[in-house]
C-alpha cells in the first residue's frame, strides 16, 4: 500500500503545473456558476410556488447541464491530457527502465485518474451549494436561502455519475495509450456524442447499451426505455461498469505486452 | 564478473530484416566500454534491448551474469541510463523531475542534493527544464541515471549535442565515477575522438555485426599494425622498387611512397635502402592510425 501510494505520488508530481488540475477545478466550477448565472438573470420566471423547493431546479438544470455531454468531455479531455504528458515529453523509455513492474506503472495512471475524477465531483458539491446559496442572497425572491439542498440526493447523483463515467473513461484511457495524437480519442467522443444526440432524438431504445448516453440517462432516464435495477444501479451503469471492466482488461493487456512508448 | 553479456543476440523489426545480427557483447565490470558504430549501425536497438525496451524472445541477454527477462526488476535497480536525448517532463523543474525517478526507486533524499552537485546543476534545480540548455538537459538526465548509485550506466550517445566543454566535463564525470566508485560505464557514440579518450574497452558495431571488440592494448596494437610510414625522396618510382623488393604492398601515390608499418628497424633499413642508392630523402614521416581511420576502415568492410 505504501509503495503504491510513493508511485500514485509521483503521478501527482507529473501532473504538477499541468492543465489536467485547472480543469478539474474549472469543470467543477462551470456548472454551478453558469446556472447561478441563469438564474439570476432569469429570476423572475424561477421564482417558486409555495411548497416548491427551489433547490430541485437548481439540482435539476445542473444536472442536466452537466449530463449533456458536458462531464464526458471533461473525462475525455483529462484522461487525454494526463497521458499526454508521457506522450509530449516522450518519458515512456525513462519510466520502462526504471525497476517498477509495467502492471504498476498502468495502475498507478489508472488510480490516478481514477482519484482525479472523484476530485471532480468533490469539488463540485461544495461549489454548487455555494453557488446555489450565493444566488439565494442575491435574490431573496427566489428562496434558496430559505430551503436546503436535498444532500442524500446530491451524494447519490455525483455516486451514480461518477459510475455512468466509468464506461467512457475506460475507452478513451485505452484509446489515449494506443494514440499519442490527442486529436483522435477527441474526435472519437466527439463523433460518440453526436450518436448519442442521433440516438436520443430518434428515441431509440438501444441507447441503453451506448456509453456516451450514459450520463444524462443517470439525471434523466429516457422514457422509452423500460428502466431496469440491478440492486442500486439502473440498467445502463451496470452496462458502464461492463464497459469499464471490458476496456480496462484490453488497455491492461496492451499496456503490458505490447505497448511500446 | 561481466556486467553485460549477450549471446548471439538478433533482433528484426519485421521478419526479413535482422537489425542486430549474432551479437556477442562481453562487458566486464569496472570498465568504461565503448560502443562504436556509424549511425544506423544497430548501436540504440542494442541500448533498447538491453534495457527491455525491446522484446528479446530467445533471452540471451544477461546482466551482472543474470538473465534479463526473469530478473528485469532486480537488475534495472542497479542501472542508470541515458538513452538518446533524455527523458524529462519539460513543464517540471530539475529537482522535480529528480524526485519523481528517486520515489519510484526508493532512493535517500539526500541522493538528489549530491548528484546535483555532481552534474553542477544545483543553482538551477528549481528552473523549468523547458528553460535549461541542452548541455543542462543532458547532464540533468544523468543525474537521474546516478540517483541510485546504480552498478552499471548504460549511456547511448550521452555528449550528444553538446559543446566542446559540455563533452569535456560529462568525459571527466565518467571518468571520475568509473574510477572513485567503480561503476561499469557502457556508452556508444558516433563522436569516435571521445570514446578514444575514455574507454578502457570498445565495441565496433557495423550493419548490425560487431566486428571489433577488445581492450585498450587490442586497440593499440590494431593502431599500430594499421600505421603507415609515408616518404617522399628525389626519385620516388626508384625509390618505391626499391622498397618493394624488401617489405610488402607500399603503394605509389602521386608525392609519396606509402609503407606499412612494422617497426623502427624498418625505418633503418629503408633510410640505408635508398641512401646507399644515392636517392635524398625529403621526407618519412610515421602516421599512427587514430582510431576514427580505424573505425571508418572496419567498417566500410
Amino acid at each position: 500500500m505504501h509503495y503504491l501510494l510513493k508511485n500514485i505520488s509521483t503521478e501527482f508530481i507529473k501532473s504538477k503545473k499541468t492543465f489536467a488540475w485547472w480543469l478539474v477545478i474549472i469543470g467543477a466550477g462551470f456548472m454551478p456558476a453558469f446556472v447561478s448565472l441563469v438564474f439570476l438573470s432569469k429570476w423572475n420566471h424561477l421564482v417558486p410556488q409555495a411548497g416548491h423547493n427551489p433547490w430541485d431546479d437548481f439540482t435539476e438544470m445542473s444536472w442536466k447541464g452537466m449530463g449533456f455531454l458536458y462531464t464526458t468531455f471533461f473525462i475525455v479531455l483529462l484522461t487525454c491530457l494526463f497521458l499526454n504528458i508521457e506522450h509530449k515529453n516522450n518519458t515512456w523509455k525513462h519510466i520502462f527502465t526504471l525497476p517498477i513492474l509495467r502492471s504498476s506503472i498502468y495502475f498507478n495512471k489508472l488510480f490516478t485518474l481514477l482519484i482525479f475524477i472523484a476530485l471532480f465531483y468533490i469539488l463540485y458539491i461544495p461549489i454548487w451549494i455555494g453557488c446555489g446559496f450565493t444566488v439565494g442572497l442575491i435574490r431573496p425572491q427566489l428562496q434558496l436561502t430559505n430551503h436546503s439542498p436535498d444532500y442524500i440526493s446530491l451524494l447519490s447523483l455525483c455516486i451514480h455519475s461518477f459510475i455512468a463515467s466509468l464506461g467512457i473513461f475506460a475507452i478513451h484511457f485505452w484509446l489515449s495509450i494506443r494514440f499519442k495524437n490527442m486529436i483522435i480519442p477527441i474526435a472519437i467522443a466527439v463523433l460518440g456524442g453526436i450518436i448519442w444526440i442521433a440516438l436520443y432524438q430518434g428515441r431509440v431504445e438501444e441507447i441503453t447499451y451506448f456509453p456516451y448516453s450514459y450520463h444524462y440517462s443517470t439525471v434523466s432516464p429516457p422514457s422509452w426505455v423500460k428502466l431496469k435495477m440491478f440492486g442500486f444501479f439502473p440498467r445502463h451503469e451496470m452496462y458502464s461498469l461492463l464497459y469499464f471492466l471490458i476496456f480496462t482488461s484490453l488497455s491492461y493487456r496492451y499496456f503490458v505486452k505490447t505497448f511500446k512508448g | 564478473m561481466t556486467a553485460i553479456e549477450t549471446l548471439n543476440l538478433d533482433f528484426a523489426f519485421s521478419k526479413d530484416d535482422l537489425v542486430i545480427k549474432g551479437l556477442n557483447l562481453k562487458v566486464e565490470q569496472g570498465s568504461i566500454y565503448g560502443f562504436l558504430g556509424p549511425n544506423g549501425s544497430g548501436k540504440t536497438t542494442t541500448i533498447r534491448l538491453l534495457l527491455g525496451l525491446l522484446p528479446n524472445i530467445e533471452n540471451n541477454i544477461k546482466l551482472f551474469g543474470q538473465n534479463f527477462k526473469e530478473n528485469r526488476i532486480n537488475i534495472l535497480s542497479k542501472t542508470g541510463s541515458l538513452i538518446e536525448q533524455p527523458s524529462l517532463y519539460e513543464h517540471l523543474s530539475g529537482f522535480d523531475n529528480l524526485e519523481i525517478t528517486r520515489r519510484i526507486r526508493d532512493a535517500n533524499k539526500n541522493r538528489i542534493e549530491k548528484v546535483l552537485e555532481l552534474v553542477d546543476l544545483k543553482s538551477a534545480s528549481q528552473k523549468k527544464v523547458r528553460e535549461y540548455s541542452l548541455g543542462m538537459k543532458q547532464r540533468l538526465g544523468l543525474a537521474i541515471a546516478l540517483l541510485s548509485e546504480p552498478e552499471l550506466l548504460i549511456l547511448d550517445e550521452p555528449v550528444n549535442g553538446l559543446d566542446p566543454n559540455g563533452i569535456i566535463e560529462i568525459r571527466e564525470l565518467l571518468l571520475e565515477l568509473n574510477k572513485q566508485n567503480g561503476i561499469t560505464v557502457f556508452l556508444s557514440s558516433h563522436l569516435l575522438s571521445e570514446i578514444e579518450k575514455i574507454v578502457t574497452h570498445l565495441g565496433i558495431l557495423s550493419k548490425g555485426k560487431l566486428v571489433f571488440q577488445g581492450g585498450r592494448n587490442d586497440l593499440k596494437e590494431l593502431q599500430n599494425h594499421s600505421a603507415t610510414l609515408h616518404i617522399e625522396t628525389s626519385d620516388n618510382q626508384k625509390s618505391f622498387e626499391i622498397i618493394s623488393t624488401q617489405f610488402k604492398a607500399p603503394s605509389n601515390l602521386n608525392s609519396q611512397i606509402i609503407v606499412h608499418y612494422q617497426d623502427k628497424e624498418q625505418i633503418a633499413t629503408i633510410c640505408k635502402l635508398l641512401v646507399e642508392t644515392n636517392i635524398d630523402i625529403y621526407k618519412m614521416q610515421l602516421q599512427n592510425n587514430n582510431l576514427e581511420n580505424i573505425f571508418l576502415e572496419i567498417t566500410k568492410k
